[in-house]
């Protein structure tokens, strides 16, 4: 029997040691986060997760041995939504300097101002997965808009006959002129432009305020008339 | 007139804006949880080799957990009531579990190289406690079994630990603060000692190793001080052991109880108390002659099994505080016994429970002979039958006991088999299974299963009329029910929607529900099983082992390859076809026989049922036929002697066949018959696949490849290279990825402008992945000689062209650390999407992240060029005029596994489901992956085209989380398929977890939204209906008034 099944590969490697930071951190509760628990399998990642900290049941966290150089401190969580963080390790000595930094921003120039050491991380939002269903509601059907305008329509045609009974006899001959009036600028909309329904409109109140309107109406008219051969 | 037009077009234009925002609804409803989609959560296969690893019972108090390390590199705590998960902890994949070691309410764990990391849980919350770098990774020493040289024990109230890692370190390290008291190492740390074993007493903390001597292990010790850490005194143990791992255990006992050292020395077993002076009395039992020793994890009690050569076995160890070794039990000899698995367990009492399970022939059941040692006087021994079902389940593996004091001796044995499933036995009652074979599931598909036949039986003409009377009468005993169902669904209008569970209807046989949602997932594993999976709920529809075949005498191991659904259900029958009308599977496997021959194997599968459709005829070995055949196991077609590099499913016409290619790259087809034959023929001359090869200084390349066939030289197809792909020095093949094969519903994009761009759309395409040579001088981790210019390292993702190995992309990608690539790429139709790490972040604008890069790939130099990419030779010289556009995004986690959804016709768009480190599937919509979205405000021609402007993040966005609150570990592939509704597809992931669920990325354009109320509908035009009644006569009246009076 030889040594051959202790299979020891020794992996002394000769690599200078790089002077090695224990980075220290916190995660604080608040009013989205109100236990630890709620975290789950969340982890504490420094750049692409190559070193990183698991979160104990305090809330503290360690990133061991973290060389000296730049890194985004980031929380891998899947229900909290959290700030990304700029952490510049020096040497194993000086604490390093930790910056809040946003996601797709340019990593340099860093920002000025820097946050306190050990990192505390408190959690931003908790994400919602699902939207609430839509369902069927009388007085939601009801308020819509179209909804009211229909109600009213119907209601309004049902009242008319009654309130034009109701109705003086001058009132009356007032409303038919006007009728007539809104008769024939839906007939200049459906055979010309907009544009001519609307100067007829004009052409209306004019003939209201004053009384020149056998002089603007036709020009009006053959305006619209114009452009409906040019086109 | 001009500006009316503007003033329409621009009022078409947001329209489709206010759609675009739409989508958001699309998110999940909270009620959907549990219908459209299931979630298996796994731990793996425990890794029983190792006590520090196998599954064990753990008591705090009253409750009572089931602790497991797994290959999976999962640590788990089961509720041995039910079988389900209290709590589970995935490590990364680098940091590997050497093991766990409980006391009390904690857990500890030690994992990495060495047992760098030291970890402790709540046992029953599985709350981290503390988390502690013990030494860096790179000083940690590798060793085989990864649990050797790791140890983990606690003082008696569990306040500290003793932790030895990398075999020569011991640390005292508070339990729950991490505060490290002392650290003792051995001096001379590259010493052939290596120590795997800590004993606690009272007066000094016990290290046993074992030292290499001439021919065999010596036993060492070391005494330290509980206090301090002070070598108190050290020894050789005269002693001559031939296992360092087995062939010694400790025992230790109450707190008054010495601790001892049992080992095994040439059939007998000695043994010597230890004191803090070790002295070296050593004892020796004088039994009949000894085979081995078994620490069976009750040495905490005092107790191990010693077997004897003769097959009987005794349980051995001191009691009653009273030093040296006794009998205590002893497991008679039996002639009806296959390989017993010696197992114990305690109770609440501390009392031991030590059983024998094994395979007994005669009754073809497992049998478990308990053996209770409450006291000196009372030794009682319970044989527990098992009706262990070895068809479905292989043969038994690693077996762990819990026994009870309250209520005799009630065991719950739990059984691991070999097919990596984990069973709780109590006595002789199945209580659950765990499949955990899951875990390690190597190929995976969908196959959409047949509508419901409408049975009908016909009368043979000579029916009497009141006999079909009855018939009908029988017949149209379902129609009021049918009719009632027609009534409510009109007013109601609860219809098959798609959200609605797919296994609503439980038919039997499995039929397709209304819109294809429920599929059969066939999964293959590592563990040498086939499962058939409903995709409605994640039900195990049908399970089967697969067969060794000849191999079956030796032992050996299937691993899958491939697996082709190579009949589906809108295929022709095929002539002689055994299999009936369903859809069929064939998996590809390579058997590996323990005596090193490799053979690929293909099982032909009904994905319905599970039944084997074709199998090897075995004439010359009608025992073994007889033999498989009872065990119900897949026989399998021995289809190539020996490995198999690469299998393809063709389709040539009516037929789908496999072709494999073995070592010497001959051709063979399955299944082998004239018609295939004819099919392969015909096609032969179209066929190129490309194949990985090495060159002379270990770079592998890739090479392509072309059949032919020379009839003077052999009847089979061989292929012979036809070109040859050059990397870059220090460049290696990494992967190669094919491409999403699906029909594409339009070859061109038209542009706001309207211009169009062609789809580059070349059948041929694949994608190759990169990586830095590992062999290379470069990477031999040095820094690199003067006046020798290292190669740059880089990682690259390539679209080659597979008939003459056209580089149609490509990127060059900075690897992860200098050394890895991590790169993930998916391509379907033009579209290629990659993921990756760029640590690069000096220069201006720069940022460290994970980019995604998004690229389309369109015919010709640009717009209203058509080259007829999709039917064109590679030959041709336009099928290289490509013109790629790309954009990156800032992705803002790491991925593990991306693909795109498929649909029926590829009419609804592509969106990509990626899951992501955080152990969820994400999906992201094709839209923000459009390579053109511009990079300023979007003008009204770009709105046309529902461009939005660039963002360099892709956000996550908690609404498009199809995992929502689930956690599925570790994904390691997704597949997508089509379904009867053009707008879903089913997304399927694997990994550790398994996950399911639906997909609409245009949403669900094809049926009524679930927002449509039928009610409303109903009640509008029944208001409008009555209104009309109301006003009708008032209107006839109104008008014949007018009439009069005009």
């Amino acid at each position: 029997m030889a040594w051959s099944p202790l299979l020891f590969i020794l992996l002394y490697s000769l690599l200078v040691v790089t002077p090695a930071f224990e980075l220290l951190g916190k995660i604080q509760l608040n009013d989205f986060l109100l236990d630890i628990e709620g975290l789950r399998n969340s982890k504490i990642i420094l750049d692409n997760g190559k070193m990183q900290g698991r979160i104990m049941h305090d809330g503290n966290f360690v990133i061991p041995d973290v060389p000296a150089g730049t890194y985004i401190l980031s929380v891998s969580s899947p229900d909290y939504s959290f700030d990304q963080y700029r952490v510049d390790v020096v040497d194993s000595q000086t604490e390093p300097e930790v910056r809040s930094y946003a996601s797709g921003t340019s990593l340099n120039p860093p920002s000025a101002v820097l946050l306190a050491y050990p990192i505390a991380i408190t959690p931003r939002q908790k994400h919602v997965y699902f939207v609430p269903p839509e369902s069927f509601n009388l007085v939601a059907m009801f308020s819509n808009p179209m909804m009211l305008l229909m109600v009213f329509g119907g209601v309004m045609m049902l009242a008319m006959p009654y309130l034009m009974n109701n109705m003086e006899h001058e009132t009356m001959n007032e409303l038919k002129e006007q009728q007539a009036r809104v008769a024939g600028m839906q007939g200049a909309i459906t055979n010309g432009s907009s544009k001519s329904g609307v100067s007829t409109m004009n052409g209306e109140e004019l003939l209201d305020s004053g009384g020149q309107h056998s002089k603007n109406s036709p020009s009006a008219k053959s305006r619209g008339n114009n452009r409906n051969k040019k086109r | 007139m001009r500006s009316l037009r503007n003033c329409i077009s621009s009022l078409l234009l947001v329209v489709p804006l206010f759609l675009l925002y739409l989508p958001q609804v699309q998110a999940l409803h909270e009620s959907d949880v549990g219908v459209v989609d299931w979630h298996k959560e796994l731990i793996g296969v425990p890794l029983a080799g190792a006590l520090a690893t196998a599954p064990i019972f753990h008591r705090v108090g009253e409750t009572s957990v089931i602790l497991t390390a797994t290959g999976n590199n999962v640590l788990a705590a089961l509720n041995p009531g039910n079988g389900s998960i209290v709590w589970r902890h995935v490590h990364e994949a680098e940091d590997r579990i050497a093991g766990f070691y409980k006391h009390g309410n904690l857990v500890a764990t030690l994992s990495g190289p060495g047992g760098s990391t030291l970890r402790t849980y709540d046992v029953l919350k599985g709350t981290l406690m503390l988390e502690k770098r013990l030494h860096s990774p790179e000083s940690g020493h590798l060793s085989e079994p990864h649990h050797f040289g790791k140890f983990v024990t606690f003082s008696p109230d569990g306040q500290y630990a003793y932790v030895l890692t990398n075999g020569h370190t011991i640390s005292k390290i508070n339990s729950l603060t991490g505060k490290v008291d002392w650290i003792w190492s051995s001096e001379d740390k590259t010493s052939l000692i290596i120590y795997s074993k800590v004993v606690v007493a009272p007066t000094a903390i016990y290290v046993i190793g074992v030292s290499k001597s001439i021919a065999s292990f010596t036993l060492h010790a070391v005494a330290l001080s509980p206090v301090e850490g002070d070598i108190l005194s050290t020894r050789d143990f005269p002693s001559s052991i031939s296992d360092a791992f087995t062939g010694f255990l400790t025992l230790s006992g109450s707190i008054t109880t010495a601790p001892q050292v049992v080992w095994f020395e040439e059939g007998s077993i000695k043994s010597i108390v230890l004191t803090a002076i070790l002295n070296v009395k050593v004892t020796t039992v004088n039994h009949s002659k000894f085979e081995r020793i078994l620490d069976v994890g009750v040495s905490g009690q005092a107790h191990f099994v010693a077997v004897h050569t003769d097959g009987s076995a005794r349980v051995m160890g001191s009691q009653f505080d009273r030093p040296g070794l006794k009998s205590l039990g002893e497991f008679t000899k039996s002639n009806d016994m296959v390989e017993p698995i010696y197992a114990a367990g305690v109770d609440e009492h501390d009392q031991v429970y030590v059983s024998r399970v094994y395979w007994a022939p005669s009754i073809m059941k497992a049998k478990a002979d308990v053996l209770s040692t409450r006291s000196a006087t009372e030794k009682s021994l319970t044989s527990i039958e098992i009706p262990f079902d070895t068809r479905t389940h292989g043969i038994l593996g690693h077996v762990t006991m819990d026994g009870s004091a309250s209520s005799g001796t009630v065991v719950r044995t739990l059984i691991m088999t070999s097919t990596g499933a984990i069973q709780l036995w109590k006595r002789g009652d199945l209580q659950w299974t765990r499949e955990e074979g899951l875990a390690a599931t190597v190929v995976a598909e969908f196959v959409e299963l047949p509508e419901q036949v409408q049975t009908s039986v016909r009368g043979d003409g000579e029916e009497s009329f009141l006999s079909r009377v009855v018939r009908q009468i029988g017949d149209a005993q379902n129609f009021p029910q049918y009719l009632v169902n027609f009534a409510r669904r009109f007013a109601t209008g609860s219809y098959a929607s798609p959200s609605s569970p797919a296994t609503a209807s439980s038919s039997e046989p499995l039929a397709r529900d209304t819109f294809g949602l429920r599929q059969v997932v066939v999964a293959a594993t590592l563990f040498g099983k086939v499962y058939g999976i409903d995709s409605g709920n994640g039900n195990i529809l049908w399970s089967r082992v697969m067969g060794l075949g000849w191999a079956g005498e030796v032992g050996g191991q299937i691993q899958p390859m491939k697996l082709f659904v190579i009949k589906a259900v809108g295929d022709p029958d095929r002539p002689n076809d055994e299999g009936g009308s369903g859809p069929q599977v064939a998996l590809v496997a390579q058997r590996r026989a323990d005596n090193s021959l490799v053979d690929t194997v293909l099982f032909h599968i009904d994905p319905l049922t599970g039944e084997e459709i074709a199998r090897q005829v075995r004439d010359d070995d009608e025992e073994l036929k007889q033999l498989t055949e009872e065990e119900n196991v897949l026989q399998g077609i021995d289809v190539v002697s020996g490995p198999v590099v690469e299998a393809y499913l063709m389709a040539a016409g009516d037929s789908k066949m496999v072709v494999m290619l073995d070592e010497y790259l001959q051709v063979y087809l399955y299944p082998d018959n004239p018609t295939t034959k004819a099919a392969f023929a015909k096609h032969a001359s179209t066929l190129h696949f490309p194949l990985r090869a090495n060159t002379p200084n270990g770079q592998r390349r890739l090479v392509g490849h072309q059949v032919a066939l020379n009839p003077s030289l052999s009847d089979r197809y061989v292929g012979y290279s036809t070109w040859t792909l050059s990397l870059p020095e220090g460049e290696d093949v990494k992967t190669i990825i094919p491409a999403a094969k699906g029909p594409v519903a339009s070859i061109g994009k038209v542009l706001g402008n309207r211009t169009t761009l062609y789809k580059y759309l070349n059948p041929r395409l694949f994608v190759l992945l990169t990586a830095p040579h590992s062999a290379g001088p470069a990477a031999s981790g040095s820094t690199g000689k003067k006046g020798e210019k290292p190669a740059p390292k880089t990682c690259g993702v390539y679209i080659v062209d597979s008939a003459k190995g056209t580089v149609v992309y490509r990127a060059t990608l900075p690897p992860v650390d200098g050394i890895s690539c991590d790169v993930k790429a998916v391509l379907a139709d033009n579209w290629l999407v990659y993921h990756y790490y760029d640590d690069e972040f000096s220069g201006e604008g720069k940022t460290k992240g994970w980019k995604m890069v998004s690229v389309e790939l369109y015919e010709g130099k640009g717009i209203d060029e058509k080259t007829m990419s999709s039917d064109m030779s590679s030959f041709k010289r336009e099928s290289a005029d490509v013109l790629s556009i790309e954009q990156s995004y800032i992705f803002p986690h790491a991925i593990t596994a991306l693909a795109t959804t498929s649909t029926k016709f590829g009419i609804t768009t592509k969106d990509l489901i990626v899951a992501t480190q955080t152990d969820q599937i994400q999906s992201i919509h094709r839209r923000l992956l459009n390579p053109r979205r511009p990079n300023r405000k979007v003008t009204a021609e770009e709105q046309e085209e529902f461009l939005i402007p660039y963002e360099p993040v892709l956000f996550y966005d908690p609404k498009r989380v199809l995992s929502h609150g689930y956690q599925v570990a570790n994904a390691q592939r997704i597949i997508t398929t089509p379904t009867v509704l053009e707008s879903t597809s089913l997304v399927f992931v694997y990994g550790l977890d398994m996950f399911l669920t639906r997909v609409a990325p245009s949403n669900t354009f094809d049926v009524l939204s679930e927002n449509f109320n039928k009610v409303q509908l109903v009640l509008t035009v029944s208001a409008l209906a009555a209104a009309i009644i109301f006003t009708k006569p008032m209107v006839r009246r109104k008008r014949l008034r007018e009439k009069w009076y005009q």
